[in-house]
């Protein structure tokens, strides 16, 4: 009896570990791409390390704490275990608590990549299946073509010269359905990777519809203003050169007699970090400036592909018409279809672009966000 | 002594700062356009960068260690010739010949400071105790200072090559920008007849449609160009030390479209063979293992006691460290020469495209005005033959970087592997 409570509680528990992922007929179904963030939470054990490492990393910094009591009224009988002694008294418990804060940040930034990666490989896969869907429907029109050329050459209508470079096109259209095919296999094992999912599973998820919103960046210059002074990157710095002017005030509080060589290196070291700090101002005002500038490139592209869209819709209510008036043939028609969905797919892939593109803007830097409909 | 020079190098680093903020500040009207050549760029980029002053600082550390260890040196070196000085007075004092009176002093003297029979010293141990850690140590500190003297004109010519290359990038997409506003231009006067043709009922409401969105899809794509030459210049801005808002004119100094010519392959591996750091690096490091050799071939005789072997083995080492730097450099100077070639071949191809899609333009503008095709067909060929055209002159630009990237690379270096690769 015993035993089959216990049994019965572990299936429950491991039902509902999986409930997040549901198998049906081999494919593994996502329901929704949140479901598939938690997934890839759960499954990241670089995660699990950082809390490891934040609890490691605290412990050291009470045992610093405590050292740093001791070291307060520690006997020294020579210069170098005296700043030694201030060292462990106010330095290191500085130095500490900073690496704690560090591995916080890493661990926080290393959970939104994981979200942003997810997000970015949910949708390149939606859009991989309707590039995928469009080049059947290629293939389809390139043999129908090829097979209305055979029977004109058979009626003696053309010449036998001209089937080849349809065969060609079917082949062609053949090779671009495999490549897309293993570029999916490809993107689909990354994500079964981050789902912590055997790599070969087929996943079936819901479609989800893209997003189409204007990221508004009223202010650039107050934007790259916030970023510079509170990016991790230059409170880091800003923390080093802390250190290091804390190390020399030791030095050159708690030395006897002459100046000594660690204060001239010490002094060389602020400096270089002073120029790291600026170089790294720098660059972040660079790539701030830099990946607006992409966002509103990304965000032309897509009005180029929507209007490049709108006229093969009109292309394609003018076949139309030519077609019932029997103006085209089907073959003719379809390729105008064609024509017409393909935009389509170039148009959301931009929709996508620019929206993947908007979230890492939005993971990357400190931005009040507003968004506009398109 | 080694305070002073690093108090000095300090003050110096300092100085550094203040005039390279001086340099950021100058540039504080960012509404004002500035004009700039690529050597300009170069030279405000060398004043800019830090990493030049951090090897300096470096190099006068090293040469403080040098001066000191040559000192030693010395003081070692006199301390051995007074016992060679002290062994050969008291020999011929032995053996009965008379001393001059200033020699005689100084063999008491010698007496005095050594004892009363010369110190008798092994080569093992001259060579231990003297030798190794005073006269190899002052060849091998040399031999490091020179090093990093050819890391510091390494990172010039480096940092020279980066900078003409974004600045020939930037000038590569000025040029596309200039051909596509030209082609904005054209665009705009075709769709002004069209509007007039549409208005007399020439053409369909269709073939106006489309005009009036290739002119649309032209702008923006011009908008895009812009950026993209804006994004280029804020990466070559941020290493020159122009605040990234200021307006600049890049101003080209020479003609980028005239081709470069290109000399033999034998010109250039010549060239690179006497002068590429690595290989000079190399030479130099086996100079020194060879000079060791030579030095321990005098203390020892014997080819199979420890230190001969040690020092042979040192030699023979740097003997094949330096094969492998010579290789590498071929390797990379073949590879280089033949991007050159690739891109020569690659510019002969497009020109020819070009040609040929300037000829079809003429003959579809020819149909279009007799109304055989339609206004779309004849923007494709238009569109055709722009693209050719910015690809062809794209093209020159690429040759005459990798020419310019081989000179570098024949020189000093860096090589195309230290720079990622031959793109």
């Amino acid at each position: 009896m015993r035993r089959l409570t216990f049994i019965l509680i572990v299936m429950l528990i491991l039902s509902l570990l999986i409930s997040n992922v549901s198998a049906a007929s081999g494919a593994i179904n996502i329901n929704g791409i949140e479901k598939a963030i938690d997934l890839a939470m759960d499954n990241d054990s670089s995660l699990k390390l950082f809390d490891q490492r934040i609890l490691l990393a605290e412990r050291n910094y009470e045992k610093a704490r405590l050292d740093s009591k001791e070291a307060a009224g520690k006997y020294w009988n020579d210069v170098k275990v005296r700043i030694s002694n201030k060292k462990t008294e106010i330095l290191i418990p500085l130095e500490k608590s900073t690496i704690i804060d560090d591995l916080r940040w890493q661990k926080e930034n290393a959970i939104s990549n994981l979200r942003l990666n997810v997000i970015s490989l949910y949708y390149r896969i939606q859009q991989k299946d309707s590039q995928i869907t469009y080049q059947t429907k290629a293939i389809t029109q390139a043999v129908s073509e090829l097979n209305t050329q055979k029977t004109k050459v058979e009626k003696g209508l053309a010449a036998e010269s001209t089937i080849l470079p349809l065969e060609i096109s079917v082949d062609n259209a053949k090779a671009s359905l495999s490549n897309l095919n293993s570029e999916k296999s490809s993107l689909v094992m990354e994500l079964n990777f981050l789902l912590g999912i055997d790599l070969t599973s087929d996943l079936k998820f819901s479609t989800l519809q893209i997003p189409n919103n204007e990221l508004i960046i009223k202010d650039i210059d107050s934007l790259i203003e916030k970023n510079i002074s509170a990016a991790h990157s230059i409170t880091k710095l800003e923390t080093e050169i802390m250190l290091t002017e804390t190390e020399k005030k030791i030095y050159s509080d708690y030395s006897i007699g002459d100046r000594p060589d660690e204060i001239d290196d010490l002094e060389l070291e602020i400096q270089n970090l002073k120029y790291s700090l600026r170089d790294e101002r720098i660059s972040i005002e660079r790539s701030i400036r830099t990946d607006f500038n992409n966002l509103l490139n990304k965000l032309d592209t897509i009005k180029i592909n929507k209007m490049s869209y709108e006229k093969s819709q009109k292309q394609l209510a003018i076949s139309e018409k030519r077609n019932k008036l029997g103006l085209t043939s089907a073959v003719d028609h379809n390729k105008v279809v064609l024509a017409c969905e393909q935009a389509s797919i170039a148009y959301n892939n931009a929709l996508v672009d620019y929206f993947l593109a908007s979230e890492t803007f939005k993971n990357n830097y400190f931005i009040d966000v507003v968004l506009s409909d398109n | 002594m080694k305070l002073s020079i690093k108090k000095l190098s300090v003050a110096i680093l300092l100085i550094f700062t203040l005039l390279v903020s001086q340099a950021y500040a100058d540039t504080s009207n960012i509404d004002e356009v500035k004009e700039i050549t690529v050597e300009n760029a170069i030279e405000m980029g060398l004043e800019y960068t830090h990493t030049k002053a951090e090897i300096e600082q470096s190099i006068d550390n090293l040469w403080d260690a040098y001066i000191n260890q040559v000192q030693m040196w010395n003081l070692m070196k006199g301390q051995l010739d007074s016992f060679d000085e002290y062994y050969s007075l008291y020999t011929r004092d032995l053996d009965g010949i008379e001393l001059e009176p200033m020699d005689q002093v100084r063999l008491e003297m010698y007496r005095a400071i050594y004892g009363p029979k010369p110190p008798q010293i092994a080569p093992v141990d001259k060579f231990n105790n003297y030798i190794k850690v005073g006269q190899f140590p002052c060849m091998q500190l040399y031999n490091a200072v020179e090093d990093l003297r050819l890391q510091k004109r390494l990172f010039e010519t480096s940092f020279t090559s980066s900078i003409q290359d974004i600045f020939s990038s930037i000038l590569e997409l000025k040029n596309e920008l200039k051909i596509q506003n030209e082609f904005f231009g054209v665009m705009h006067k075709q769709n002004e007849q069209m509007h007039e043709k549409y208005k007399n009922g020439f053409i369909s409401e269709f073939d106006l449609y489309s005009s009036d969105i290739a002119l649309s899809q032209q702008e923006l794509a011009i908008d895009i160009l812009e950026r993209n030459i804006e994004n280029l210049a804020m990466t070559l801005k941020s290493q020159i030390g122009i605040p990234l808002d200021q307006k600049v004119e890049f101003v080209a100094s020479s003609n980028y479209l005239s081709v470069k010519l290109y000399s033999s392959y034998k010109y250039y591996i010549e060239k690179a063979l006497s002068s590429r750091q690595e290989v000079l690096s190399a030479g130099a490091d086996l100079q020194v293992k060879n000079n060791e050799l030579d030095v321990v071939k005098k203390y020892f005789d014997h080819e199979k006691l420890t230190e001969r072997i040690d020092a042979q083995i040192a030699a023979d080492e740097a003997t094949i460290a330096y094969d492998d730097a010579v290789n590498k450099v071929t390797i990379d100077i073949k590879n280089g020469y033949l991007d050159v070639i690739s891109k020569y071949n690659e510019m002969v191809l497009l020109n020819s495209n070009k040609l040929s899609a300037k000829r079809q333009l003429d003959q579809a503008e020819i149909l279009y005005d007799k109304g055989m095709i339609t206004y779309i067909d004849f923007l494709n060929y238009e569109i055709a033959y722009n693209k050719a055209r910015i690809d062809y002159e794209s093209s020159v630009y690429r040759y005459n970087r990798s020419v310019q990237k081989l000179m570098t690379a024949s020189g000093i270096g860096p090589g195309y592997f230290s720079q990622g690769g031959i793109r």
